[in-house]
């Protein structure tokens, strides 16, 4: 299997040792977890990972310096992958409903807010819902596969972007696709065999979607 | 569809598994980390992880054991059991827990619950409240003092603190096999605005399916000692389950 240098984004919150394990797991062993940009800027691809508060995750994001202009030439170079998990996915957006004054990286235009649910429905979207068919490739084909979700608020975009959405109330981006930039609103690295191998494919530049 | 989780939950006393009857009487069953093994084989949605001796403070939070669970499991882990210190608290998420769960420090600490919820977000923290009955009501108690708390509101408390979800247990029927106390749950779950964990009680599936037909907005049941005593149990469960309840079977 190809050597991939990974970089998770460590903002001193974020499930960083499930995560890490996860990789470890289906066979990726150069992991790094680091808050320093020169450092990120080495690895093939960044992981913002998924658990945190949008406010905070943001502001630890650009105490290492302009974190929206490090990522935007990041993505410039060839060869390069940002992977988003849960609120890592939705730090790509331009602002959040869920902390004011505090912008988004700006990584894909959109904005988050508050999931509109049904009477009878609860916040958080926590645990394993269906979504639609990511890809054609065989090794991920999923026709209804349930994954782990765990959030309270939801990416509003493009629907160009929208890989594969989940229904909570309302329709939610699952994933998001914008050139090499992914962003996962459930947990890959939860969401059992299925996951994993998603993980999996979305590195190796495997996924066909 | 969001499906209705089934979630095993393991008390843990010295690093062993045991049965809990009553919070009181305890025996050994085995090895966490084998059966988490089984459990997620089975097709367990998440697992919940109490070390009581962390939570009497009897010892320290043991993060050697959580790390080897941690690195083992690709469905959410939480735990619960000794998180009083803000450094503790994060370094159960260091070692790969997914959600923390907090009872005493609900009432004794709130300024690190609120710090935890304010980094990691609501969706990563559960409260935990250990239900008894006294005098005609049904009462927090707290376990450590060894003493109802009668002023506590369960709701009030779950947005102060902006609690993600809340994690009930029946100590009354806990290790009883006597099945769920459908008129507990639904009572607590009626005024909640966040999902619910319901616990105490199970003996079987079909309590199960008692529960989730008694109250339909419930978002999880767990059980402790069923899970552990079956052979293939959340797989079994979850079929009996599937005619009339949704739930996760592809794993």
């Amino acid at each position: 299997m190809k050597s991939i240098k990974i970089a998770i984004f460590d903002y001193s919150a974020g499930n960083l040792g499930s995560l890490k394990s996860t990789f470890h797991r289906i066979g990726f062993d150069d992991i790094t977890i680091t808050n320093d940009f020169p450092t990120l800027e080495e690895a093939d691809c960044i992981i913002l990972p998924g658990v945190g508060s949008f406010g905070y995750c943001i502001k630890t994001l650009n105490q290492s310096g302009d974190a929206s202009s490090f990522f935007k030439k990041f993505l410039k170079r060839e060869g390069k992958l940002l992977v988003g998990i849960c609120i890592g996915m939705q730090l790509f957006a331009d602002v959040s409903e869920e902390s004011d004054g505090y912008n988004g990286l700006g990584l894909i235009p959109s904005c988050v807010r508050k999931i509109k649910v049904n009477i009878n429905q609860r916040l958080p979207h926590v645990g394993w819902n269906s979504i639609d068919k990511i890809s054609n490739e065989p090794k991920t084909s999923n026709n209804v596969i349930d994954v782990y979700f765990d959030h309270s608020y939801k990416l509003v975009c493009d629907p160009d972007l929208v890989v594969s959405s989940a229904f909570y109330g309302e329709k939610i981006p699952a994933m998001v696709k914008k050139g090499n930039v992914v962003g996962l609103q459930f947990h890959p690295e939860l969401s059992g065999k299925f996951g994993s191998d998603l993980l999996k494919d979305i590195l190796l530049g495997e996924l066909n979607c | 569809m969001l499906k209705k989780r089934i979630i095993p939950v393991l008390y843990i006393k010295n690093s062993i598994l045991v049965q809990s009857i009553l919070f009181k009487t305890y025996r050994p069953i085995g090895c966490p980390e084998i059966t988490v093994d089984f459990l997620i084989r089975w097709g367990a949605d998440e697992v919940i992880i109490i070390d009581l001796d962390a939570a009497y403070g009897v010892s320290p939070v043991n993060y050697e054991m959580i790390r080897n669970i941690a690195s083992r499991i690709d469905i959410p882990l939480s735990y619960g059991g000794g998180l009083q210190k803000l450094e503790d608290t994060h370094a159960v998420f260091q070692a790969g827990v997914d959600k923390v769960i907090f009872n005493q420090a609900l009432y004794e600490n709130k300024a690190m619950v609120h710090e935890i919820v304010y980094r990691y977000g609501s969706q990563a923290v559960i409260g935990s409240f250990d239900m008894k009955y006294d005098k005609a009501e049904w009462k927090v108690f707290n376990y450590k003092a060894k003493c109802f708390l009668p002023n506590v509101c369960i709701n009030t408390l779950t947005a102060e603190l902006a609690l993600g979800e809340v994690f009930i247990n029946n100590v009354d029927r806990d290790g009883s096999l006597l099945g769920y106390d459908i008129s507990l749950c639904r009572s607590l779950n009626k005024n909640l605005t966040v999902p619910m964990i319901f616990c105490g009680g199970c003996s079987n599936a079909k309590d199960m399916a008692i529960l989730f037909s008694g109250c339909p907005e419930l978002s999880a049941a767990a059980a402790g000692n069923f899970f552990h005593f079956t052979e293939l149990s959340v797989h079994k469960t979850k079929s009996y389950l599937s005619g009339t309840v949704p739930v996760r079977l592809s794993y």
